[in-house]
């Protein structure tokens, strides 16, 4: 009896310790950007194009319920821009576009007789560079911003036959507390900063796994984002000419194709 | 347009006064009465060219005929004329202020024009002043739809000043600049602004309306300036090279040249003399008289602080307020 229950126990621990064994990841994806600055319902800056990205993440199983998530994420491409001068003329150039992020994930697994379900909570503070680039008749800008996005999400995990995996993913939060830096310093204003309204931002992917029989996991899949922000407060700037600009209300889609690779740290 | 219309009022004109003169021969001859207190003047000169006066009887016809800008009516010009002799007044009076200007400068429409709009340009600038208050400046600006070409283009701003507090004053009133460019070198640019200065420390208040206008040609400028009125029909007037004097018994002696902006054809010379302020901010006594190359167009007369009388083409009228 006693060593039935001493084999329970160390069944138990085995089965905790293989929980207790943090995940790490790494992906890489290609990224389809669309970005639009819209005000009166009119499209006046329409940015296209792909972008890469690079993301890093640790998982550490608090229990074999409880996952804790450590992301960070860089993107960073060329997109074609279409829009104009302060003044309305019409302005064909390119932009440069980085964006970094770090988030922190706690999710919660609950199995089911199909499927597996994570229902998270995500915080990540956020930045993003772009910078419409100089053309013949046309100086550099460089437009900033600094935010934090919270959201909320649902995983489906379903097991699939020879150590395959599916799994659907959809998350909405808000983004909050944005600062949107003007950077006009190639056209001899200052630098001035503003903050911008919240906005919201809802995502959704498919994922297919394929488990080996070493700590490895091959992932691949497709992920869909949209994110939309308000106006901005207005900068005003009195050299070398008076002049108040803000953040037009915009938004951003993004569609990925990723692929990525996990193990187990022993 | 604007001669058929002229044209077509002097045929009215003529006909009303070949029918109304048999009825009223001896009014309309006197040359004293011919209008009543307030009401509009019943002659439609062509501002012009003085010598091509016409008469008519109706009164309507002659505010209509005001807005059509070159045909102007006497009693519009003789109002215009006053507010003019008063605004010189009133800045020979004010205190030396060095007024602020707001907009968007010529060299400045390049600059915006080079820059990206990743962010979107307010058409409304805010200002606030350094001890209060704020100027709120529109600015419209107009060009070629192509990069790389400016010119041509015009620049239209009004900046409202809102109790914008400067140094010891603070400043209500309206800025307006506007600019035509045809050429970095050739372009024209009007700004005139309608300020009222109010001392923090004594609660004085100053008037001060004032524009330039100038023309450049191949980076040569030439400008004029001075005070200026519009009038309810929109027709602008200036005067410029305005001297004015005051006397120890503390009337006033004006000279200058008045222009009618909306037509540059003739410049009329202004000579006041005797004007002196009433209680009500009005003139109570003196005369303003208009010539045109020598020849007498309009005489004022102020002799109460309610009403005047003027004088134009062998007719008078008397205008009260």
């Amino acid at each position: 009896m006693k060593l039935k229950l001493l084999l329970l126990l160390i069944l138990f621990a085995k089965s905790y310790l293989v929980y207790a064994n943090p995940e790490a990841s790494i992906e890489i994806a290609t990224r389809s950007l669309q970005y639009h600055e819209q005000l009166d319902d009119k499209i006046f800056v329409n940015e296209k194009g792909k972008a890469h990205q690079a993301t890093i993440q640790y998982r550490k199983f608090l229990s074999p319920s409880w996952h804790l998530n450590v992301q960070s994420q860089i993107t960073y491409g060329t997109l074609d821009y279409e829009g104009q001068t302060l003044l309305g003329t019409p302005l064909i150039t390119e932009t440069d576009y980085r964006l970094g992020n770090i988030a922190l994930q706690i999710q919660y697994a609950h199995s089911t007789q199909f499927f597996t379900v994570f229902p998270y909570l995500k915080i990540s503070p956020h930045y993003w560079s772009r910078k419409v680039l100089p053309t013949e008749h046309t100086a550099a800008v460089r437009i900033s911003r600094r935010w934090w996005e919270m959201d909320a999400g649902i995983i489906l995990h379903k097991p699939l036959i020879n150590h395959w995996s599916i799994q659907f993913e959809t998350h909405w939060g808000i983004s909050a507390g944005e600062k949107v830096m003007f950077d006009y310093t190639s056209s001899g204003f200052a630098k001035k900063s503003a903050d911008s309204n919240q906005g919201n931002f809802w995502g959704a992917g498919i994922c297919v796994a394929k488990q080996f029989q070493s700590p490895w996991r091959l992932t691949t899949g497709y992920r869909l984002h949209h994110a939309h922000w308000g106006k901005s407060d207005t900068v005003i700037f009195d050299h070398p000419t008076m002049l108040s600009l803000f953040e037009p209300r915009n938004r951003l889609k993004n569609a990925e194709i990723f692929i990525g690779l996990s193990t187990r740290i022993q | 347009m604007k001669a058929i219309i002229a044209i077509n009022r002097k045929i009215a004109s003529l006909i009303f006064f070949l029918f109304f003169s048999t009825l009223f021969i001896s009014a309309c001859s006197s040359g004293g009465s011919g209008g009543k207190p307030g009401q509009p003047s019943t002659k439609f000169p062509n501002i012009d060219n003085p010598g091509s006066t016409s008469s008519s009887g109706s009164s309507s016809a002659g505010s209509s005929s005001s807005s059509s800008g070159s045909v102007v009516t006497e009693e519009e010009v003789a109002i215009a004329i006053t507010e003019l002799a008063l605004n010189a007044i009133e800045s020979y009076d004010g205190p030396q202020i060095d007024p602020p200007t707001e907009g968007i400068a010529a060299s400045n429409v390049a600059l915006l024009n080079s820059i990206p709009a990743s962010a979107s340009r307010t058409s409304e600038t805010v200002k606030p002043g350094p001890c209060g208050g704020q100027i709120k400046t529109v600015t419209t600006v107009t060009m070629p739809d192509r990069l790389g070409v400016i010119f041509p283009y015009t620049t239209n701003s009004e900046s409202t000043y809102s109790n914008y507090c400067s140094g010891n004053h603070l400043i209500n009133g309206k800025f307006w600049l506007d600019g035509e460019y045809t050429s970095e070198s050739s372009y024209t640019m009007t700004w005139s602004y309608d300020y009222t200065f109010t001392s923090k420390t004594t609660n004085d208040a100053h008037r001060y309306k004032y524009s330039q206008y100038c023309v450049t040609q191949n980076n040569n400028t030439t400008c004029e300036d001075g005070t200026w009125y519009r009038s309810t029909y929109g027709s602008s007037y200036r005067l410029h090279n305005s001297s004015v004097t005051k006397s120890s018994s503390n009337t006033y002696e004006i000279s200058g040249s008045v222009v009618i902006s909306d037509s540059r054809t003739n410049t009329y010379t202004l000579t006041a003399k005797n004007l002196s302020l009433c209680d009500n901010g009005r003139l109570g006594t003196g005369t303003i008289e208009l010539t045109l190359n020598g020849s007498l167009y309009m005489r004022i007369e102020f002799t109460s602080c309610g009403e005047f009388t003027y004088y134009a083409d062998g007719n008078s009228w008397v205008y009260s307020y």
